[in-house]
């Protein structure tokens, strides 16, 4: 039996929700699948829906496991040209990971982010490699052209990463050294043997911690 | 009768059931505490680190689409007012939805906060701040629990919204174990040894020492990628078999929230896979669990006159 409001007006109030769930439902499949033939006929339909929903990269449901622990390191030096730094080394993310992450994990991924730029392998730089690689010379003028006017923005944030790390401790700091800690897994063939930890650390320069006279 | 006119028959005898009472209300009650949960744990401690955020975004602003709303999401990203705002909104209606006040409206604004701060910071989002984003314009339309739902429309709008999430969730959850499945270790079967080496904590040894073993790395690295590639299947198993199927589901991801990257996805798919039961599953659990506690050794419960 009909509901007593079962009017044209009723009867939209009544189908609008169901509408929105089957089409929210299905955009879903489309912009979250894998990549085939439907996705990308229906390309433009799901940028312009849910694409404006979700903004990141869908393929971060941990497909691969992680290849690499990061650490960011730091070390608060006096002078520029310290050559003894072994003893500052103090890591940013050690207090940071596991079930103590908060404000400091969204912390670090933006560092990450920086990093990346400063390496020049951000995620947005693929397409353009790619393309260079296969012979389009204008994507690499693109890449390089890009590249550099953002070279002394990502200078700025790791001055700026340095700054925050150091600040407050020695007031005789000028300087911030900072270095990118990468620690692979053990592979599966070595889980008895006893854990080398063994880390490969990438210098990512020094920098003004902007406390000085 | 023909085929036709049963086809109508059919749909008016469903759509007389989705109107005559609210489904799943515990279930929903339970992923509701737990969206409200991890909304508040995420996001209130990046209140204090809201300038340092708004001073880094400043390289992820710089790539990205258009349109009105990328421009106001990055005006409002690039002060720390806006981020400390959007961080105090989003952890106060995760608060909000956990004590089960104004729960429609605190996820009416946690949602469109979510979608302005993701929008600014796409580097920050995780599989579960997608999985939130995309299941909280349900959470707008079911009502609120602990006071029955009332009227026919309400009573619809609230059994639409508990569909809704199930697929949602269903589809997310199976897209998730769908691409895992042509990935090269959990393929073969060493996906979670791996993932038990990151971000290593005291709580965490125990299931690394576990994913040690050939067998126990083997058959859970396979029950994680079958269990959520069969999760769109459990809502269609009968009372019973989807109760055990949802139990056994449950346990395992319970064991992932003690590897640290998987942590807050598994306790949202935990989360989600509650509101596959219906609530007759809870009385059950509910009946189960006063009978153990009339067993156990000094149970509060008043004894019977009999005892």
């Amino acid at each position: 039996m009909p509901p007593p409001e079962w009017n044209w007006a009723g009867r939209l109030a009544y189908s609008l929700p169901l509408a929105v769930v089957v089409l929210h439902a299905s955009f879903t499949v489309v912009a979250a699948g894998p990549i085939s033939p439907l996705t990308v006929a229906m390309a433009p339909q799901s940028v312009n829906g849910i694409g404006r929903l979700f903004t990141g990269d869908w393929t971060f449901l941990a497909v691969n496991p992680m290849a690499s622990d990061e650490e960011l390191g730091v070390a608060c030096l006096h002078d520029k040209d310290d050559i003894n730094r072994a003893p500052y080394w103090r890591s940013l993310s050690a207090p940071f990971v596991g079930w103590r992450a908060g404000a400091n994990s969204f912390a670090r991924r933006l560092e990450a982010t920086v990093i990346e730029e400063h390496f020049g392998s951000a995620p947005w730089t693929e397409r353009w490699r790619a393309a260079c690689t296969a012979g389009i010379p204008e994507a690499c003028e693109r890449l390089d052209g890009q590249l550099k006017i953002q070279a002394p923005e990502v200078k700025a944030l790791l001055a700026a990463i340095g700054a925050r790390a150091c600040v407050g401790r020695d007031p005789a700091v000028r300087w911030a050294a900072l270095r990118y800690a990468v620690a692979t897994p053990t592979p599966w063939s070595q889980r008895f043997q006893p854990v080398s930890n063994e880390v490969k650390a990438i210098d990512l320069g020094v920098y003004p911690t902007g406390s000085g006279p | 009768m023909s085929p036709s006119r049963d086809l109508a028959n059919h749909l008016d005898r469903l759509f007389e059931r989705a109107t005559a009472s609210a489904w799943r209300r515990t279930g929903v009650a339970i992923f509701r505490v737990v969206v409200g949960c991890l909304l508040l744990l995420r996001w209130a401690p990046a209140l204090p680190g809201a300038g340092y955020l708004a001073s880094l975004g400043r390289i992820a602003f710089a790539h990205g689409g258009g349109g009105w709303f990328h421009a106001v999401a990055i005006r409002v990203c690039a002060s720390s007012v806006g981020v400390a705002g959007l961080s105090g909104l989003i952890a106060l209606g995760g608060l909000c939805l956990a004590i089960n006040m104004r729960p429609r409206l605190a996820a009416f604004v946690v949602w469109v906060a979510l979608l302005i701060v993701l929008r600014g910071f796409p580097d920050l989002a995780t599989p579960g701040d997608h999985f939130i984003v995309g299941v909280l314009p349900y959470l707008i339309l079911v009502g609120p629990s602990g006071r029955p739902v009332e009227g026919r429309f309400w009573v619809w709008l609230h059994n639409v919204a508990v569909v809704g999430l199930v697929a949602q969730s269903a589809i997310l959850v199976f897209l998730g174990a769908f691409a895992r499945a042509h990935a090269l270790s959990w393929h073969n079967g060493t996906a979670l040894y791996l993932i038990a080496q990151h971000h290593q904590s005291p709580a965490s040894l125990p299931v690394q020492d576990l994913t040690r073993n050939s067998v126990i790395a083997t058959v859970l690295t396979y029950s994680v990628l079958l269990g959520g590639m069969w999760y769109p299947i459990f809502s269609a198993l009968g009372w019973r078999a989807r109760g055990v199927a949802v139990g056994a589901f449950c346990a395992v991801q319970l064991l992932l929230c003690f590897l640290p990257p998987l942590t807050h996805l598994s306790l949202l798919i935990i989360g989600s896979s509650s509101t596959l039961l219906s609530d007759s599953h809870y009385d059950l659990i509910r009946r189960a669990a006063v009978g153990l506690r009339r067993h156990l050794p000094g149970a509060a419960l008043p004894r019977r006159a009999s005892d």
